[in-house]
């Protein structure tokens, strides 16, 4: 028994050993694990927001991007405005701690100016800012060599460049790689990458790119592991009718001619009768729109659709059409220009030189006003207006450009007694280039309105290519009256002011213009401005294309429209038609000599300057009309007479008394300038 | 005194056999989940590698876009009037300066070939002089593509395949 208990006595302490031992143990793993329970109570609930931005901020990093704006063709897909990816160098101050040091080192890396660097980003740190940029729009080989130059060593950054603070940006920068050529069409788009002129401006909704937003995971090495990125609707691209091979020619002539006529400045159209589509538009001066600071603003402005003036003579191939729709004459018929002068609610007419009694091509093609006035007396305000809307004077033509101009034509009730005599010959009335070039254009098309446009398609990305919906065809002319027009424009180019439009291996038509300007500072017609236009054909059988050149202030050489515009005409159209493939038809014709020309403006001998005759288009005896001054507002009238020596200004033409004020506007409003 | 303890039962063979099975299929369990988490992390490093490499070839085909379009731009401006003038009065400060025209990429029928035509048809085995020099570059025309039927305006696009 006595053994019992002491092997018992001798168990207990090391049983308690035991216990205590382990009691111990699951003492401290228990503290352990509630130390641990704490830590982890803290870390994930007070200071789980905090973590899961350290966290996050460390893998993730969100960049918002443009989407790259829609390119711009021409008709051969050649890109006329195209936007590339670039980089914008920026620094985020608050991830800088020595803004001097780092200023000091990032100037001398990219070459700018030091203080001016410091002092940025010293007030961007101050301010909390995280945006401050460095180098604008660099391309990826500058980035390339930026990010060498820039690199710092023991700095280990996600990005690019290896320099704490600095980021890159992406960026898009537009590119106009033809520079200059249809600077106006195409238009250009802001640093925000809105379009303001020209395409740019009316297609923005399809070319702009949208903001999209990209978020990238990073691996602890920097390697981007995920990727989400925001898919939006990828801008589209629009392709125009305009062949950057025409607009050059196009261009090419109209500047050559601008300058041969020292005038002011210049416009052209070439169109395609049979479908509208506008193979050329130019304007003279022009811009580079890749250079947007040197840029004069006047030039930017697109006066083929923008800028109204008087169309002068070439305006009766409407008063002729409206007479020739009525079956008023035929083209046998012969028509009495009298003594030269028709006089229409005590406003006397008269034409440069005398043509007799004429068949209505050698009236029309001799650019006679007083036949002009007469046939449209016989047609009547009414249905001289009809026709003038039906061709789209006073509207919209529709094409897809911005700040289109309608024009000036006022209703019948509106008129003067001498409107319909006035317009006749183009005066009284503001039409845009365009206008003109669409009513020539439906001549050609056998009397069916052409309505013109400049897009050829667009094309959305992953989508076909839409084109713009087709017009409904509407007859404006019989196909009778149309090709007797077209005959008649045919014998200007032959026997009458238009000789120089005469093309090598093609036949052709069309018809001169000579128009006074109207100076808005002395409210009256300045005869010593013109505007001269051409606007023609060719085939003249079947024609193919139809350009209109417009020269403003033409000041050397031969000033009206048959030779200041009219071999302008010549050299587009003889480089366009083989370009299109149009087959010749005529035969060879050589360079006309000047002594050929049948001038519209005819300047006065010295000894005839007291009855001084005039041109076709515009004939006015300023004795005459300053004798009537007083009585009959004529500032809007043709009065076209040439001083010898231009700086002595001619008598103005002032309107007066109560009449005068509605002609007095209207004269305000035709002047040459900017419409929109 | 007997004893309360029961006598130890020696485990038949049958018994040990039952136990050796239950090893088995726990050896087999554990090999299977071990099994199942090896190729788990596999897979999750192998997409990880992929996705990392999925980035780096998005970069590069972004890249390569961006460096396509700057050389047709480079081309294009290369081509246009301005700098063809500028070329040519470069190589010939004294030549009067000839009006560059540009050559249509509409081939007319029953027309001269155009010269962009030669230029681009030319081949290495011609013997013939080089008319103009060929610069290999990335195609000009955009490619039509097929066209989708349905496309949503917005999604969002998860590009990791995890």
């Amino acid at each position: 028994m006595a053994t019992k208990r002491s092997n018992r006595r001798r168990k207990t302490p090391g049983s308690q050993v035991i216990t205590t031992r382990f009691l111990l143990i699951v003492g401290f793993f228990a503290i352990w694990f509630l130390g641990v329970t704490v830590r982890l109570v803290h870390l994930q609930v007070n200071q789980a927001e905090w973590l899961r931005e350290k966290a996050v901020d460390q893998r993730q990093d969100t960049k918002r991007s443009k989407m790259l704006r829609g390119t711009i063709y021409d008709r051969d897909g050649r890109p006329l405005a195209m936007s590339i990816k670039v980089k914008t160098l920026y620094a985020d101050p608050t991830e800088i701690e020595d803004v001097a040091v780092a200023a000091k080192s990032i100037a001398k890396a990219t070459k700018v100016d030091v203080n001016q660097l410091t002092k940025q980003l010293a007030e961007a740190k101050a301010k909390n800012k995280r945006f401050v940029p460095i180098i604008k729009k660099v391309d990826e080989e500058t980035v390339g060599r930026l990010n060498k130059t820039l690199a710092v060593d023991g700095v280990k950054k996600a990005d690019s460049p290896q320099f704490t603070g600095l980021h890159w940006s992406e960026d898009q920068a537009r590119s106009y790689p033809y520079g200059s050529m249809a600077a106006q069409v195409i238009g250009v788009s802001n640093l925000d990458d809105t379009g303001i002129v020209g395409i740019e401006q009316s297609q923005d909704d399809i070319l702009h790119g949208a903001v999209i937003s990209r978020r990238v995971e990073r691996d602890r090495l920097g390697r981007i592991y995920d990727e989400v990125t925001e898919d939006r609707e990828k801008p589209g691209d629009v392709t125009l009718t305009i062949g950057a091979s025409y607009q050059h020619k196009v261009e090419q002539a109209l500047e050559n001619g601008v300058k041969a006529s020292n005038a002011k400045s210049g416009m052209a159209i070439a169109i395609n009768p049979k479908n509208g589509e506008i193979l050329a538009m130019a304007n003279y001066p022009s811009f580079d729109p890749n250079s947007m600071r040197d840029a004069v603003p006047a030039n930017i402005t697109n006066h083929a659709i923008q800028s109204v003036y008087s169309p002068g003579s070439v305006m009766k191939l409407i008063t002729y059409g409206a007479a020739r729709e009525k079956h008023l004459f035929s083209l046998n018929d012969t028509i009495d220009a009298g003594n030269g002068t028709i006089t229409v609610a005590d406003h006397p007419f008269k034409d440069s030189h005398h043509v007799g009694n004429v068949s209505y091509p050698e009236a029309f093609a001799h650019s006679s006003n007083v036949c002009a006035i007469k046939t449209a007396l016989r047609v009547g305000k009414e249905d001289f207006y009809s026709t003038l809307t039906q061709m789209g004077f006073g509207s919209k033509t529709g094409i897809e450009l911005p700040a289109e101009t309608v024009g000036i034509v006022r209703s019948p009730e509106k008129w003067h007694g001498d409107s319909l005599a006035s317009m006749s010959i183009g005066y009284e009335i503001g039409v845009t280039a365009l206008q003109m070039v669409t009513a020539f254009a439906t001549v050609a098309n056998d009397g069916v309105k052409v309505t013109p446009r400049i897009i050829k398609e667009i094309k959305k990305a992953d989508e076909p290519p839409v084109r713009p919906e087709a017009v409904e065809a509407k007859r404006v002319l019989s196909v009778e009256a149309a090709r007797d027009l077209r005959t008649m424009l045919k014998q200007v180019v032959l026997t009458g002011t238009g000789k120089r439009a005469q093309l090598n291996g093609y036949t052709s038509g069309g018809k001169t213009g000579t128009a006074w300007k109207f100076n808005s500072a002395t409210k009256s017609v300045d005869s010593s401005k013109y505007i001269s236009s051409f606007i023609g054909m060719a085939p003249a059988e079947d024609p193919e294309v139809v350009i209109a050149v417009v020269i403003d202030e033409p000041k050397a050489g031969g000033r009206d429209g048959g030779g200041s515009a009219a071999p302008v005409f010549r050299a587009i159209a003889e480089q366009i038609l083989p370009e299109m493939g149009v087959a010749q038809n005529g035969p060879a014709v050589k360079e006309l000599p000047i002594e050929n020309d049948i001038p519209e403006i005819v300047e006065p001998a010295k000894a005839d300057k007291k009855v001084a005759t005039n041109s076709g288009d515009a004939k006015l005896d300023p004795t005459v009309d300053n004798k009537k001054k007083d009585t009959k507002p004529t500032n809007a009238k043709p009065a076209a007479v040439e001083p010898k020596k231009t700086a002595k200004p001619q008598p103005r033409l002032k309107p007066a008394g109560n009449t005068s004020a509605g002609l007095r506007q209207f004269s305000e409003r035709i002047e040459y300038t900017r419409r929109t | 005194m007997r004893s309360r303890r029961k006598p130890a039962i020696k485990p038949g063979p049958e018994l040990i056999n039952e136990r050796w099975k239950l090893y088995l299929v726990m050896i087999v369990i554990s090999a299977v989940i071990v099994a199942g988490f090896f190729l788990s992390g596999k897979q999750h490093f192998s997409s990880w590698d992929f996705s990392i490499r999925n980035s780096k070839l998005r970069k590069q085909i972004d890249d390569l876009e961006t460096e396509k379009r700057r050389l047709i731009l480079a081309r294009e401006t290369a081509n246009s009037p301005t700098e063809l003038r500028r070329a040519i009065s470069k190589i010939m400060p004294g030549a009067t300066t000839v009006a560059p025209t540009l050559a249509s990429a509409t081939k007319p029928a029953g027309k001269q070939e155009d010269k962009t035509v030669v230029a681009a048809s030319f081949k290495k085995g011609d013997t013939k002089a080089e008319p103009y020099s060929i610069v290999k570059t990335a195609m000009v025309l955009p490619a039509a593509k097929t066209p989708k039927v349905e496309r949503p305006s917005r999604t969002v696009a998860r590009n990791n395949a995890e």
